[in-house]
């Protein structure tokens, strides 16, 4: 288990990170979500011990990350811009991580390079931008880390390969719990895979939460009711309502309580017809942002 | 505790095995190395060996053992001045991560300590040198041996230490290098930081040598301002606040002493653990961009301004000759590098003149420093340190005779004769010196001597122009080292008139220590002397047998013997050398010392007439009617030639030969060599004291 505690960080005058505390549970995947500069980035570099934190400490399984090598041969960082040796192949890449990393599997390099479908021998430089970031990908998964920390992974990875990828991870989540952090500023490529999401916002933890918890808790309702304007929203002003749209007759409403609660509630107002749609998450978070008080569009602008 | 225990093996074999990773990274510095080093050590050795003709058969061993071993300190020093710019060449790519922000975050995430990763980094440079350089030094052995037959402990000895020497500086030049990566931002300012951490020194030097050209008549810094041996300053410096001899040592000798080995070692340490303490602290979010506080980067910017003012200034000085052109050069040098290093600091050209108040201030304070030095307010140009407080006391006459004066006695006499004199106190009792330095210098520069003229235009040279240049003083100088007990010695030069320094002279020659450098031994073995040759001007050399050469060293060790030594000179520039055994039992590879140069004239009769023969005609000139008169019949050519001795000239003449002044000669000589030319020359002689023919007066 990863535990971040009040972790700050400064760059000059500017605070990228405000004492920010996440637990990240053991073979999860985690999202953290936010704005370009909202400190995702910061946040993985010290997950990861690249950078040290001016306040509060990272710890893994109760030790501290900064120069621990022990708690750094469980986990994998891979930056938004990969780094590999100068004119270097798949191959030599391989050699390197392998001889940092005891877990290196290649076994699983072999593999993952069939299913990316890359070249191991020709140079890495000649690849596109996204065939990079798979190579950066298959040689972190090769090295079967216990924890890895993707930041923008899927940028630049085409929606087939997305899927790959979410695949591969799910599966490693399943067969050996790899806990993944994924750090985006689009929700939508989170949304199919993270079992858990934080959002920050200016170096600010906004918050964190159990991805399956918050679906439960919000429901999303269509509704058409026959009575008058007035007489439907004195109806409506009873439900917890986190969100409210209407298009003629049709209501869509987005409120806070578990589905059979709710059902309750929607059959005693008698609409004339009504249904549970999925909600997206960024409707989650936009519901959730504004029953906080912030505009959710402005935060992730 | 179990999990504690097995990542703690891991990480272990993760240090090891990324250690063993970056040495097969590094085969291409390896192989490179390999190649230069071969190239010196054994191809081009080999070439200069078997083209040298010192190496033929003829020769006996200790001539051929000589001659090896000097080929081999002369290696030594090549292979360190070769490793001092390999280890420039490799630290320079020696932790490039740090400066880029994409691999930074890549190798501060991965399993290791940066502790690990900096060791590693530099044990591979290492290795990659010092395995090449052992081996190369280990071939030049076989190359020395197969070529000239010598297989000789000492050359071995020398070799192998040449090649550990070798690793040694290039360690040294190594720490400087990752000493500076690990507070700079990129390739070029690390390159700059080196630089100024190697040449500072220099810089300091050349400032100091620069601003004495302009007023110092007595200090000398001479031997400290020598590019060649500057690229070792730093150890130097470092090294003489731990003894003060090594400041003055050669290269070769400097190189091959303990306390400087120790102080290499030493400073090479601190220059890694600084690196180290300044590594582990600097934050990967610095990438590219240098780790400095305000103060650090104000003391790198300044010093750079204060070599780059010193290096400006003497250049500006060369071109423009006067301290006005030295100060111009100096501003303009000190912009420059403010220019330069505020864009290297910030990155930004827009603050190419930030500071410029600082620059103010800076130059301001340089000129004050060179005037005051320059005219010289505490007196250090005259300052002689109290005898009580000098170590050893080194003299140097003329370039001829060098001797350490041991004697307390001898010690303090010279010492406070030296400071009355230079503060101008002429009635200490001390011995006088009529004519000072700068007349002296005055005199030898309205009269410059005629390199070649045909008799014609010497006798109207004589006759019509420069007939004072005949009766010129004797001048000579004295190089005085002062070392103190604590700090960096004290070079003083001193030209003085010989006429009126016997009492100095004399005490010189009655000195134990200078007896026994410059008398050879009468009672020595024979065998101490094995070959000797007598050199002719251009470079005729008449090798002469063992029994020759003894004959001729038993006549001159006769001469020695009493007050002949100080009548006696050549009049020509036969001199006579020979080659002993002792140096090179002593470990030191001089070949050919000689052993005398003075006295010749007398000691075998063969050689006075080859002299006499050179000569087409001799001039006499009288002080007191400056009548000139020429002197063309052999004999009274071979009898003027008895009496006299060359003057302004100490390579032909001892300088502790007494002189009449009442006479001057003119010694018209006809080498074979330029006589095809039309060409002859004349030689100023005094005559001997006692010793002016009957037909001159």
């Amino acid at each position: 288990m990863i535990k971040i505690d009040s972790v700050t960080k400064n760059f000059s005058d500017v605070r990228s990170l405000d004492k920010v505390s996440v637990t990240v549970p053991e073979g999860s995947i985690f999202g953290l979500v936010g704005s370009n500069g909202s400190g995702k980035s910061t946040l993985l570099r010290i997950l990861s011990g690249t950078i040290a934190p001016d306040e509060g400490c990272v710890l893994y399984d109760g030790a501290n990350i900064w120069e621990n090598t022990t708690a750094k041969a469980t986990m994998v960082y891979l930056s938004d811009e990969q780094f590999f040796l100068p004119h270097s192949s798949l191959q030599d890449m391989s050699v390197l991580y392998e001889s940092l990393y005891s877990t290196f599997s290649r076994n699983r390099f072999t593999e993952l390079a069939n299913i990316f479908e890359l070249d191991t021998r020709r140079k890495i430089h000649t690849f596109s931008k996204g065939m990079q970031k798979q190579a950066s990908l298959l040689l972190g998964l090769s090295v079967c880390p216990k924890y890895i920390f993707c930041d923008e992974t899927f940028d630049g990875l085409d929606p087939v390969m997305r899927q790959l990828v979410k695949r591969i991870f799910a599966e490693e989540v399943a067969e050996r719990q790899l806990t993944v952090i994924l750090a985006s500023h689009n929700l939508r490529e989170l949304e199919d895979i993270c079992d858990h999401i934080a959002l920050l916002h200016k170096g600010a933890l906004l918050f964190q939460r159990d991805l399956d918890d918050m679906k439960l808790n919000i429901q999303k309702i269509q509704a058409v009711f026959t009575g008058d304007e007035n007489d439907t929203a004195n109806l409506l002003a009873h439900m917890p309502l986190m969100n409210l749209e209407r298009r003629g007759s049709m209501y869509t409403l987005v409120v806070r309580g578990a589905r059979e609660e709710i059902e309750a509630q929607m059959r005693a107002l008698a609409p004339k017809f009504y249904e549970f749609i999925p909600l997206t998450l960024e409707e989650i978070f936009i519901s959730e942002m504004g029953d906080r008080g912030y505009d959710f569009a402005k935060i992730l602008a | 505790m179990t999990l504690q225990k097995s990542s703690h093996n891991r990480t272990h074999n993760a240090s090891l095995s990324y250690f063993a990773f970056l040495l097969r990274q590094n085969w291409p510095a390896f192989v490179t190395n390999l190649i230069i080093l071969l190239l010196v050590n054994v191809v081009v050795l080999s070439m200069a060996l078997s083209s040298d003709g010192s190496f033929y058969r003829e020769q006996t061993y200790n001539v051929i053992l000589a001659n090896a071993i000097g080929y081999a300190e002369g290696y030594r020093v090549a292979n360190i001045i070769i490793g001092a710019l390999l280890a420039v060449l490799w630290g320079s790519g020696t932790m490039t991560y740090v400066n880029s922000k994409v691999s930074v975050h890549f190798y501060h995430s991965i399993p290791l300590t940066r502790g690990t990763m900096y060791l590693s980094e530099i044990l591979v440079k290492v290795i990659c040198y010092a395995v090449p350089a052992f081996v190369t030094s280990a071939l030049s052995i076989c190359v020395i041996g197969v070529n000239t037959g010598i297989w000789h402990a000492m050359v071995t000895g020398i070799l192998l230490s040449g090649g550990l020497y070798a690793i040694l500086y290039f360690v040294f030049y190594l720490s400087i290098m990752v000493f500076a990566a690990s507070f700079t931002g990129n390739a070029f300012s690390r390159l700059m930081t080196a630089g100024l951490v190697v040449f500072m020194p220099s810089a300091l030097i050349l400032f100091v040598t620069t601003i004495l050209q302009f007023n110092s008549i007595y200090t000398s810094y001479d031997s400290l301002y020598n590019l060649a041996l500057e690229f070792f300053t730093p150890v130097r410096i470092v090294a003489s606040f731990v003894n003060a001899d090594l400041i003055v040592e050669e290269t070769s000798t400097y190189i091959s002493r303990g306390w400087e080995t120790v102080g290499t070692i030493l400073a090479a340490l601190l220059f890694f653990l600084a690196g180290y303490l300044i590594y582990r602290k600097r934050r990967s979010e610095q990438s590219g961009l240098p780790v400095l506080s305000k103060i650090a980067s104000a003391l790198i910017k300044y010093t750079c301004m204060f070599c780059a003012a010193a290096a400006f200034g003497y250049i500006f000085e060369l071109f423009g000759d006067g301290a006005i052109s030295y100060c111009i050069g100096s501003v303009i040098g000190a912009l420059l590098a403010m220019m330069l290093i505020n864009v290297i600091l910030t990155k930004s050209a827009k603050q190419l003149f930030a500071g410029l108040p600082g620059l103010g201030i800076f130059c301001t304070a340089f000129i004050v420093g060179f005037v005051l030095f320059g005219v010289d307010v505490v007196g250090l140009d005259r300052h002689i340190p109290q005898a009580s407080m000098i170590r050893e006391l080194t003299m140097n006459i003329d370039g001829e005779v060098e001797f350490v004066v041991e004697n307390e006695e001898d010690e303090k006499f010279y010492t406070d004769m030296i400071r009355e004199y230079l503060n101008g106190n002429n009635d200490s009792g001390y011995p006088r010196f009529s004519v000072s330095a700068s007349e002296i210098t005055v005199a030898e520069k309205a009269y410059p001597y005629p390199g070649s003229m045909s008799e014609e235009e010497t006798e109207a040279y004589l006759r019509d122009v420069k007939q004072e240049l005949l009766f010129s003083e004797r001048s000579m100088y004295i190089h005085l080292v002062y070392k103190p007990y604590f700090g960096l010695p004290v070079h003083k030069n001193i030209n003085i008139n010989r006429d009126g320094f016997e009492e100095f002279l004399e005490r010189v020659v009655s000195s134990e220590n200078f007896a026994e450098l410059y008398f050879p031994d009468v009672t020595k073995d024979d065998a101490y002397y094995e070959n000797a040759r007598l050199e002719i001007q251009n470079n005729n050399t008449v090798e002469i047998g063992e029994a020759e050469a003894w004959r001729i060293l038993n006549s001159i060790r006769n001469s020695f013997n009493g007050k002949e030594y100080f009548q006696r000179s050549t009049a020509v520039s036969f001199y006579l050398r020979a080659s002993y055994n002792e140096p090179i039992k002593n470990g030191r590879s001089t070949q050919y010392t000689t052993v005398v140069r003075l006295p010749y004239y007398g000691a075998d009769k063969k050689y006075t007439d080859l002299s006499v023969q050179r000569l087409s005609a001799v001039y006499v000139l009288d002080r007191e009617t400056m009548e000139l008169k020429r002197y063309s019949s052999k004999a009274e050519i071979e009898a003027i030639y008895n009496s006299v001795c060359l003057v302004n000239s100490s390579r032909y003449n001892s300088i502790f030969t007494d002189t009449d002044s009442r006479y001057a000669a003119a010694l018209v000589s006809v080498d074979e060599e330029n006589y095809k030319y039309g060409i002859s020359s004349f030689t100023v002689a005094h005559f001997l004291s006692g010793q002016v023919p009957d037909f001159v007066k």
